[in-house]
């Protein structure tokens, strides 16, 4: 089988084996041994349980959820300009603005939409017929006012703000400098956002780490699945394809994390032509063919099932883990374990931190940017994984006292969005004057950022380097030619 | 030019009235010497008896009436203009035998009478006939065969008198020893508008004086930047075309007032104090500008961007600074919701208990104090509501919700309501009880409730805007000659009136006033002639259209009052001279006289037509904007005039006229079916056989058997051409539309697809479909609404059926939204005094005693659903408040709903489709059959002494003590029945992000909780509900976890 996949593999996998090591491919006796390391995980219990929701209660409304993210950023914010050694004066609130007088603000932005989908609508469904529906809901007439707990402010960007309004959302915590004019606008000259959070250092390790391997969007279950890249990829990872060299990069994953959507529960009639209900015995069959594909994987490598969007778990986020029951022949292996969406896991220190895609997805709806990679990079720069949640995206009615946990306060060093349309990834090096520690030493970040497209779409997954934090796209389609992921970096 | 007032914020309420007030005033340019000419734009009149400046020479100095002209300049300045030299008269036929010295003693004879019946008011003046001539008029009523009569035309000193004069001759007054009786004419007109006719000003229109015509008055009477006298001679009224077509900047003031009830009653003005009021001063021109919003409060309050917020100690201080505030804005508009019924009264009852002596002069008039009188306004279309009225002198008020309600039928017309009809907005409603707790927190809740006000302030300006009002309102003035208030306060009848005064007096004509007979209830014939086939039409059914049906009939038989021939004096015409119509009425041909009212029509339509040319060439949004105004006050005036005649209280009702044009517009509808009927048959060498199918008041509809909507247009244009031939000009059958597919229900019940071109439908249009009845539950419009759609739009009467029957499915198993199954009525008055028992006034007694700070009160609306309640309870007695009924799940009588609510709506959609025999299975059908009975879980009756034992999620045995979702039969459906839990947790999360984030974002907060308590909204109880459901069911799905 010609094999376009090696293209995309690793550059130290790629170097042809030396003619004289070809002579000894037969014989089995001199074959390597392949083992696999197993990997540790160094997550605090805060940590492990940072996107579990606990005893739910739904009497609140979701001005905490803002009200919190407001304090936690602004506090940032306020740190970041200090350091700066920033000039101008940081008001404490929105009501102490004065016209014509340059300040900086912070607050929470809100963005009026016009296009902007409103659930009223759907009661005063006009008889006539709908205008077209565009690819997201942008439109020049966007408008963004800045809001804390004392009210609010509209805004207008000036040209030297080096931003637009189609680039920002609401809910995002950010501070404005600038000035208000008579008519009460006021007028940004620089958007000042939290920016990177600091890394935890990660401690020095003798022996490589190996590889994470994504994958995302099985959609088991949907109308065109095909069980056959499935099974390739499977045994991929299994160690059970190809040649040695396949096998010798398969040995190194050290873990397997299955990013959302492992399931596509159909919707079939109800009892009237109008209805649709989830089909509980399709959900049921899917839940079967996963479980197979799992005790594959745990015999041989640890594997990590996180929830998405269309699993049958619950449907605002933070979603929790799916419950191990469900799969009974998976849950008896001590390699099997399944995850939030959001998570944040860690392997040999290693911080991952990602979504199963509704976060990026929603937000695409709602602000423009070159690439989705740019949109990801974007969320890490404001510290937040979910800024259009609670507003656009569904997400758990946080308590007073609760933190929101979607705010980031450590910057991972792999931050990830998966079922996406293609694959993308990039390594953010950045050498920041550290905030906490007074000692000089410059502390170095590096991030992989990276979304992880949907396997059922691209028939590909993605392997990280933990070592080096190069991501490598691998392909299984089994068709030459066929759907192929755009998978040169 | 106008752009916002720079207002830089106050951390008093007093250090503004000091230093900020004045930046409020109009831009003043230089004051203007005696040496130029003024000219405004005429916006509010009245008048007022006082002694003038004598003129020179003049010796007499008694009382005498001055015309009060208010208006604006197009540079903003406000006027102030005394006409002076008018006074007020009325006429009386001269008798038989009526001679020259007749004259003295008549004036004579009445001066006694009047003096002698004069009351202390007019004790100060000496002579009250002023002045008694003899001219040659026509009475308006009946055919005079060219022949002017004398007429007595009495001059009387001040207008109250014209009443008391008319009231004398009517009862009988002894001239020379004779007692006559007088029938009087033009004595009922109101004392402004007759001068206005006679001097050819109209409502709204642009007035010049000359340089030296005028005087400046040096001693103000006002708070007008210019007041000057002049004689009203001098006055020069422009026609309304061109340069004085346009709209003068005004000034509009919105405002709102908010009020600290006490828990449980709804505030009064004796005990309750005001707290806030949000006022909001903008400028009508090109885009309203808004000068600058302002917020007076009781007690500090936190900032506001972009407001103006200016804190008080005292209400007495609030009160007159806001006064102060109005004076120094200067405003020709007053405006905002419900502020004649509420805000005015509230505020000046108010300032009287507070002795805030100088409150009640918000009018332009120095001396003249605002006052509230109690209006009736009763009406065919309108029912008597019972009003107040507030009047501000020199000023329009102009309150939002009394133009809505004349001019829009809506569901309901609370603000929210109206805000989500028009501007597509929901408006936060804060309920009365709650705005006590935000005025005594903290700064911030007194900001927050200064928000709302706010926006309420701003609401009725952005409906103006939007519905265009003031445009509409200012050339409907113009077009009818009345003052803009008049439309405002007054009947529809006083535009005509206002109209046909004018065209009689410009030809000799005399309107003779006649006693308001009592309504003799006689019966109109109905319009409609041709009986509807009753069906569901898949072809395409063109309809033909009269044009201005009523108007045309009227001008091409020439029907006026003037032409109308009494029985008697008909064989003193020709046959050829006159028309009889088809009540054996008879009128004059135009040639031997024309008649006032097609004459008038014949303008008001030649008008139209030109104003809708301009419109057509007009490129300016504005000047299109106000063109528009213009042909929809054109309009409306032309259909108005044949009302005028038909409506038997009013001022000059005139049967013949009115019977004859309907039954004309009968006979032309049917005479229209023949000539169709006749000519597009087969053997005429068409395809089908036409068949007219319903004939309505001016419109016929015709199935000429094609099958595309194409062919159907092309046979339908030729139609209307051919058949407009038979019929005398100008009436014109037109085709309009074609519907297709089209359901005939009834007379004046009809549903259609709409379509005016051959490649896509323009509207689904329905006629006479209950969707906007208030007591009926929003599911009925719901289900009529989508049925017809499918019927309709998708042409599939299957899935019409399916939807049907589904929604009725649902109802039966308590699917169905609660906020779809409230009905509302609003409580007008105390249970007491309710003759009997009505559901909603019982449920609010019943929650008066559950809560009584919460509990509906007079005024308010009482939302209710019905409730299965005990067997045998009344209908009364199963009311229920929604917010009850969700939190302690009680049961809702489905049954009352299906039969009550949707078997009729249904009925009537579905038996012409499917027949009289067959609808019932809607109701009976296999899809009746499960029906899920609730017991009240609230532990009602012999529930109170159930103990609630857990049971298997899948079997409903009762479970065992370890098992804690299912019984061990159903170990093996256990994922089965957790997948069916989280389908409902992800049903319930979605509909919870998506209406608490909504609320949010009507609210406009999101760092703060929202209180909006609005039932109007759509998304009230689910918002409530969906916190239940979500609750229920996550804890149904903990228990898988493990």
């Amino acid at each position: 089988m010609s094999n376009p996949r090696t293209r995309s593999l690793p550059e130290e996998l790629q170097t042809p084996p030396k003619p004289s090591e070809f002579s000894h491919l037969g014989n089995a006796a001199k074959r390597q041994k392949l083992i696999r390391q197993h990997s540790t995980s160094q997550l605090s219990p805060e940590e492990y349980a940072r996107f579990r929701v606990r005893n739910k209660e739904f009497t609140q409304q979701f001005a905490n959820i803002y009200f919190t993210r407001l304090q936690m950023l602004r506090q940032v914010i306020r740190e970041s300009l200090a350091q700066q050694k920033h000039s101008v004066e940081v008001l404490e609130a929105t009501n102490k603005l004065r016209k014509n007088e340059e300040k900086i603000l912070i607050g929470t932005l809100y963005k009026e939409m016009k296009l902007k989908p409103c659930i009223l609508d759907e009661y005063s469904k006009k008889l006539e017929g709908g205008g077209p529906v565009g690819p997201d809901f942008i439109s020049s007439d966007d408008s963004l006012v800045l809001e804390d707990q004392f009210g609010r402010v509209p805004l207008l960007l000036l040209p030297e703000s080096g931003t637009t309004v189609s680039d920002f959302t609401s809910g995002l915590v950010l501070g404005v400098q600038g000035r208000q004019r008579d008519d009460g606008y006021f007028e940004v000259v620089k958007v000042i956002s939290p920016g990177l959070p600091p890394q935890p250092t990660i401690n020095p390790k003798t022996e490589k780490r190996g590889y994470v391997a994504f994958v995302s969007g099985l959609d088991i279950g949907s109308p065109d699945y095909d069980p056959l890249p499935v099974q390739l990829m499977c045994d991929f990872l299994t160690g059970l394809l190809g040649a040695t060299q396949e096998q010798s990069l398969a040995s190194k994953v050290v873990r397997v994390i299955l990013a959302g959507n492992s399931l596509y529960p159909l919707m079939k009639a109800g009892d009237f032509t109008d209805r649709t209900v989830m089909d509980g015995e399709g959900v049921e069959q899917g839940l079967k063919a996963l479980d197979t594909i799992l005790t594959q994987l745990c015999a041989t490598v640890p594997v990590t099932l996180m929830s998405g969007e269309r699993d049958p778990v619950n449907y605002a986020l933070p979603q929790s883990e799916l419950l191990l029951s469900l799969f009974p022949s998976a849950r008896t292996f001590n390699t099997f374990g399944t995850a939030t969406n959001p998570a944040l896991m860690d392997i040999e220190g290693i911080k991952i931190l990602g979504s199963s895609g509704q976060p990026l997805t929603d937000l695409m709806l709602y602000s423009s940017a070159p690439s989705p990679l740019v949109h990801l990079e974007r969320t890490l720069r404001w510290r937040n994984i979910a800024p259009t949640a609670p507003d656009t995206l569904a997400c758990y009615p946080f308590q007073a006292g609760e933190d929101d946990p979607f705010v980031i306060n450590t910057t991972p060093h792999i931050y990830f969005a998966s079922n996406q349309d293609r694959f993308e990834s990039k390594v953010i090096q950045e050498s920041s004057t550290s905030s906490s520690s007074s000692s000089a030493s410059k502390a170095q970040t590096k991030i992989c950022v990276l979304t992880i497209p949907s396997f059922s779409k691209t028939q590909t997954i993605v392997l990280v380097n933990l070592d080096t934090l190069a991501a490598h796209p691998v392909n299984f389609s089994p068709r030459v030619g066929a759907t192929s992921p755009s998978n040169k970096e | 030019r106008t752009s916002s007032i720079v207002v830089r914020g106050f951390d008093t309420g007093k250090e503004f009235l000091k230093t900020g007030l004045h930046k409020l005033r109009r831009p003043i340019p230089a004051i203007p010497q005696d040496s130029s000419d003024i000219s405004f734009q005429l916006v509010e009149a009245d008048y007022d008896t006082c002694k003038p400046i004598p003129s020179p020479g003049e010796i007499r100095r008694q009382r005498r009436p001055l015309i009060r002209l208010f208006g604006s300049t197009a540079d903003q300045r406000s006027v102030l203009l005394y006409v002076d030299h008018v006074l007020p008269y009325f006429y009386v036929p001269a008798w038989e035998g009526f001679g020259q010295a007749d004259v003295g003693f008549f004036g004579d004879a009445l001066n006694a009478s009047l003096k002698a019946q004069s009351s202390g008011r007019d004790s100060d003046l000496t002579k009250h006939v002023m002045e008694v001539n003899v001219v040659y008029k026509k009475s308006l009523w009946g055919y005079q065969f060219g022949q002017n009569k004398p007429f007595i035309k009495v001059t009387t000193a001040v207008p109250q008198m014209v009443a008391t004069a008319r009231r004398i001759l009517e009862q009988g007054l002894s001239v020379q020893g004779t007692l006559r009786f007088f029938q009087t004419y033009e004595s009922n007109i109101p004392f402004v508008l007759r001068w206005m006719i006679d001097a050819d000003v109209k409502g709204g229109s642009w007035l010049s004086i000359a340089a030296g015509k005028f005087k400046m008055r040096e001693k103000k009477t006002s708070y007008c930047d210019l007041e000057l006298d002049c004689s009203y001679k001098d006055l020069i009224a422009h026609p309304i075309d061109g340069e004085w077509g346009k709209i003068a900047p005004l000034r509009i003031l919105s405002f709102d007032i908010e009020c600290a009830g006490r828990k449980g009653h709804f505030p009064t003005p004796d005990q309750d104090s005001v707290i806030q009021i949000a006022s909001v001063v903008s400028v009508q021109a090109q885009q309203n500008t808004i000068l600058v919003k302002a917020v007076h409060t009781l007690n500090t309050c936190a900032a506001i961007p972009g407001a103006l917020v200016l804190p008080y100690k005292t209400e007495e201080e609030l009160l007159s600074s806001w006064m102060q505030f109005v004076r120094a804005s200067d405003p020709d508009l007053l405006t905002g919701y419900n502020i004649q019924n509420f805000d005015f009264p509230y505020l000046i009852d108010r300032a009287k208990k507070l002795g805030v002596k100088d409150f009640p002069f918000l009018g332009r008039l120095r001396e003249i104090p605002t006052t509230v009188k109690n209006t009736t306004f009763s009406s065919k279309a309108h029912g008597t509501r019972e009003n107040k009225e507030t009047i501000i002198h020199g000023r329009v008020v102009f309150d939002v919700i009394q133009a809505i309600r004349r001019d829009y039928k809506l569901r309901s017309y609370s603000l929210n309501a109206v805000s989500a009809e028009f501007l597509n907005q929901q408006k936060e409603d804060v309920h009365h009880s709650i705005i006590s707790d935000l005025q005594l927190g903290t700064d911030e809740t007194r900001r927050r409730l200064a928000s709302y006000c706010l926006k309420d302030a701003l609401l009725p300006l952005r409906l103006l805007d939007k519905l265009m009002m003031v445009i509409n309102y200012v050339e409907m003035a113009r077009v009818t000659g009345v003052p803009i208030s008049f439309l405002l306060t007054r009947g529809q009848q006083i535009k005509v009136v206002s109209q046909l005064y004018r065209k009689a007096n410009e030809q000799g004509y005399l309107v003779p006033v006649r006693d308001r007979h009592v309504a003799n209830d006689e019966k109109f014939e109905g319009a409609t002639v041709i009986e509807p086939m009753r069906g569901y039409y898949t072809e395409p059914v063109a309809t033909l259209d009269f044009a201005s049906l009523y108007p045309s009939i009227m001008m091409a038989h020439n029907l006026c009052y003037t032409t109308l021939i009494s029985p008697k004096d008909v064989e003193r015409l020709k046959p050829d001279q006159y028309t009889k119509t088809p009540t054996g009425d008879s009128f004059t041909k135009s040639d031997v006289h024309k008649g006032l009212l097609p004459l008038i029509l014949e303008e008001l339509l030649g008008a139209r037509k030109n104003a809708k040319r301009l419109m057509k060439e007009e490129k300016d949004p504005f000047k299109k904007a106000v063109l528009d105004g213009r042909q929809l006050a054109l309009k409306i005036s032309a259909n108005s005039v044949y009302g005028f005649t038909g409506a038997q209280v009013g001022q000059l009702p005139c049967l013949p006229i009115s019977k004859s044009v309907t039954s004309f517009g009968r006979e032309m509808i049917e005479q229209t079916k023949q000539c169709v009927e006749k000519k597009y048959r087969i053997e005429n060498g068409y395809a089908h056989d036409a068949v007219v199918i319903y004939g309505d008041t001016d419109s016929v509809m015709v199935k000429f058997g094609v099958a595309t909507v194409a062919e159907a247009m092309t046979l339908g244009k030729e139609a209307a051409e051919a058949i407009t031939q038979e019929f005398i000009k100008p009436i014109k059958l037109e085709f309009e539309k074609v519907y297709w597919p089209y359901l005939l229900m009834n007379k004046k019940r009809y549903a259609g697809l709409y379509w005016t071109n051959a490649a896509k439908w323009d509207k689904i249009d329905t006629k006479g479909i209950e969707t906007v009845r208030r007591d009926n539950c929003a599911l009925v419009k719901d289900v009529v609404e989508t049925c017809l759609r499918r019927v309709l739009v998708d042409q599939s009467v299957e899935s019409a059926l399916s939807y049907a029957k589904m929604m009725i499915s649902d109802l039966l198993l308590n699917k169905v939204d609660i906020s779809l199954l409230t009905i509302s009525k609003s409580m007008a008055k105390d249970g007491a005094d309710y003759d009997n028992k009505q559901a909603h006034v019982v449920l609010a007694e019943k929650m008066r005693k559950r809560d009584p700070l919460t509990a509906p009160v007079i005024g308010d609306r009482v939302p209710y659903v019905v409730t299965q309640g005990v067997k045998g309870a009344r209908a009364y007695e199963k009311a229920e408040d929604p917010i009850y009924v969700l939190e302690n799940d009680i049961p809702i009588d489905t049954t009352y709903y299906v039969e009550n609510q949707l078997r009729n709506p249904l009925t009537r959609i579905f038996e012409p489709i499917l027949g009289a025999g067959n609808v019932n299975s809607l109701f009976t059908g296999a899809h009746t059959l499960k029906v899920l009975k609730k017991s009240s879980a609230s532990g009602a009756g012999i529930m109170k002494f159930a103990v609630v034992k857990r049971t298997c999620l899948g079997c409903k045995v009762v479970l065992k003590p370890l098992e804690k979702t299912v019984c061990h039969h159903c170990q093996g459906k256990r994922a089965e029945l957790y997948l069916k839990e989280i389908a409902r947790v992800r049903e319930h999360e979605q509909l919870f992000s998506r209406v608490w984030t909504q609320c949010q974002r009507c609210a406009g907060t999101l760092h703060t909780d929202v209180l909006c308590s609005s039932r109007d909204c759509p998304i009230f109880y689910r918002r409530k509900k969906v916190q239940k459901d979500l609750r229920d069911a996550q804890k149904a799905l903990n228990l898988f976890e493990f």
